[in-house]
């Protein structure tokens, strides 16, 4: 898992940075609303400097299938 | 060191902040207009709760130290009347505040101090800036708009609002502060604006100019994401906001008499109880095109109902309306129900329905929405009911009852009791029909959202249910 990733999401998600896992989900997260997962989205975008599709975006239901964009996307 | 305030924003310190600030956007002061948009009511200016931010992490040392950085991410929207706790924390080299109502983080400011620098600051108490309209733009005509807007400052009303800074050395950045909500709120992206963040890099020069210039560099058309770079008083910035959706415009009469052969509804007498917007209003228009007398009730916008009035009389259609705050209703209230002797109720009433706050049940919130689904709902029942004219009875129920999505958890349970209360009033009462549908997601303001989550048409679902 990324280490960046971890930080960016603990930080969108006001957790700290143990708190966050490839398990972490929109389910169980509690303040991975929709707001914060556009949040989370355009955060990484300008970190890596890509562009996710809204499929992609959409599709997105835990960190572990935010790392595996990435690594599709060749980032993180 | 940890520190913690609470603070209650007034609703007439709305007013004062938007003259203090020149941010006039209607989502801030104008409670009609707001309960139309994104947020469903009035929000406190995020630069209101920044500055109170920034004010505790001055009070304790604000000497001798120079802001290098500043981040502010807006989370979700602050009410007036809201408390919002301020807490204070060391993060990474700097100082974080995050204030938060009910447990849920509504904003997140980040500082990073230095050794105070000799800066020439120019010094300014200039008065408010004048009001202003806020301009009108959408994702097309935002790119590339740029501009200066001077800075302002009024110290006895900043003073007023608990606004004003420890001396008068950061007079001239928290001036800067209030044009940022100025420039969102009223220039790009103007009216339809959500602020969203702000970063400043004061390190870069700041106290060169006297003014801030604003530059759109991206809109992200994917989310109405605006990044608007800043010239702030010499020093470079960031902000972050999105184009929010404009209030829902509902079909008018003249387009739904396609739909509806004027006489399917007869000569009857129907009651759209909150018919001012949204499912009410539709199904108000729909039932005067058929050739209903109607009759729409509305809480606190008068002139919505007015406008759907006028919109169905202009087509000939028959429709009064009258305020009615079914949390509410006194006797006078419950005689003019029975004496309008309706053939028809729809019981379209709600209050706003998204945005509960914090993860654990709300008895205050849940008391709202009893108030209206089942108390209101049962004492407008019975008074419509004792005209001896009623047949039919429309009370909308949500998929949100059998969903359990926490944010729902009151109102889906006050809907669930609506719903029962429904069932039991048909044992009773066989000579009327009630229609309790569970309704789906329709595209009203209440359903509006950010990042557009767009609802089904509500003109044929409502058809297909009056028929």
């Amino acid at each position: 898992m990324s280490e960046t990733l971890i930080s960016i999401a603990a930080d969108i998600l006001g957790v700290s940075v143990g708190d966050v896992s490839s398990e972490t989900s929109r389910e169980s997260a509690e303040n991975w609303d929709s707001m914060n997962h556009l949040r989370l989205i355009t955060a990484l975008e300008e970190q890596y400097g890509i562009q996710f599709s809204m499929q992609e975006i959409e599709d997105i239901q835990t960190i572990d299938d935010v790392q595996q964009l990435l690594t599709r996307h060749g980032a993180g | 060191m940890a520190s913690v305030r609470e603070v209650s924003f007034s609703y007439e310190g709305q007013t004062q902040f938007a003259s203090l600030s020149g941010d006039w956007n209607p989502l801030h002061t104008d409670a009609t207009v707001a309960r139309r948009l994104v947020f469903g009511g009035l929000a406190v200016h995020g630069v209101h709760l920044l500055l109170h931010a920034l004010r505790q992490v001055l009070a304790t040392d604000s000497d001798g130290v120079e802001l290098q950085s500043l981040r502010a991410q807006f989370l979700s929207p602050v009410a007036p009347g809201d408390r919002v706790r301020f807490e204070q924390s060391a993060h990474g080299g700097g100082l974080r505040v995050v204030a938060s109502v009910a447990g849920t983080r509504a904003a997140q400011f980040d500082f990073d101090f230095d050794a105070a620098v000799d800066r020439r600051s120019p010094i300014v108490d200039n008065g408010v800036p004048e009001r202003e309209t806020p301009s009108v733009e959408n994702v097309e005509t935002l790119e590339a708009q740029a501009g200066r807007v001077p800075l302002h400052w009024d110290s006895d009303l900043a003073a007023q609002l608990d606004c004003a800074p420890p001396n008068t050395a950061w007079m001239p950045l928290f001036a800067a502060l209030l044009a940022t909500t100025r420039i969102v709120g009223m220039k790009v992206p103007g009216l339809h604006s959500v602020f969203s963040e702000l970063s400043l890099d004061l390190a870069s020069g700041f106290g060169r100019r006297d003014d801030v210039g604003f530059n759109v560099e991206a809109v992200d058309r994917r989310f109405n994401l605006v990044r608007i770079g800043l010239d702030v008083a010499g020093a470079s910035g960031l902000i972050k906001a999105f184009v929010r959706p404009a209030p829902i415009e509902q079909a008018s009469v003249a387009s739904l008499q396609d739909l509806v052969p004027p006489d399917q509804f007869g000569d009857e007498t129907a009651l759209i109880v909150g018919g001012s917007r949204g499912l009410g209003e539709v199904a108000a228009k729909l039932l005067a095109a058929g050739g209903a007398k109607v009759t729409l009730t509305y809480r606190s916008g008068q002139d919505d109902a007015s406008r759907v009035v006028t919109d169905i009389r202009s087509q000939g259609g028959r429709a009064v309306c009258r305020q009615l705050d079914v949390s509410d209703l006194c006797d006078d209230d419950l005689a003019w129900l029975q004496s309008l002797r309706s053939q028809r109720v729809l019981y379209m009433a709600t209050p706003r329905i998204f945005g509960e706050k914090g993860s654990r049940f709300a008895p205050d919130h849940f008391a709202v929405f009893e108030r209206v689904y089942l108390h209101g709902f049962l004492q407008l029942f019975y008074a419509a009911q004792a005209a001896g004219t009623l047949r039919q009875v429309l009370y909308p129920s949500s998929v949100a009852v059998d969903n359990y999505e926490r944010q729902l958890f009151e109102y889906g349970i006050a809907k669930a009791a609506g719903e029962q209360a429904c069932h039991f009033l048909a044992s009773m009462h066989k000579d009327v029909e009630f229609l309790v549908p569970r309704l789906p997601r329709l595209a009203t303001d209440q359903t509006a959202s950010l990042t557009g989550t767009p609802g089904e048409d509500p003109v044929r679902f409502l058809l297909n249910l009056l028929r």
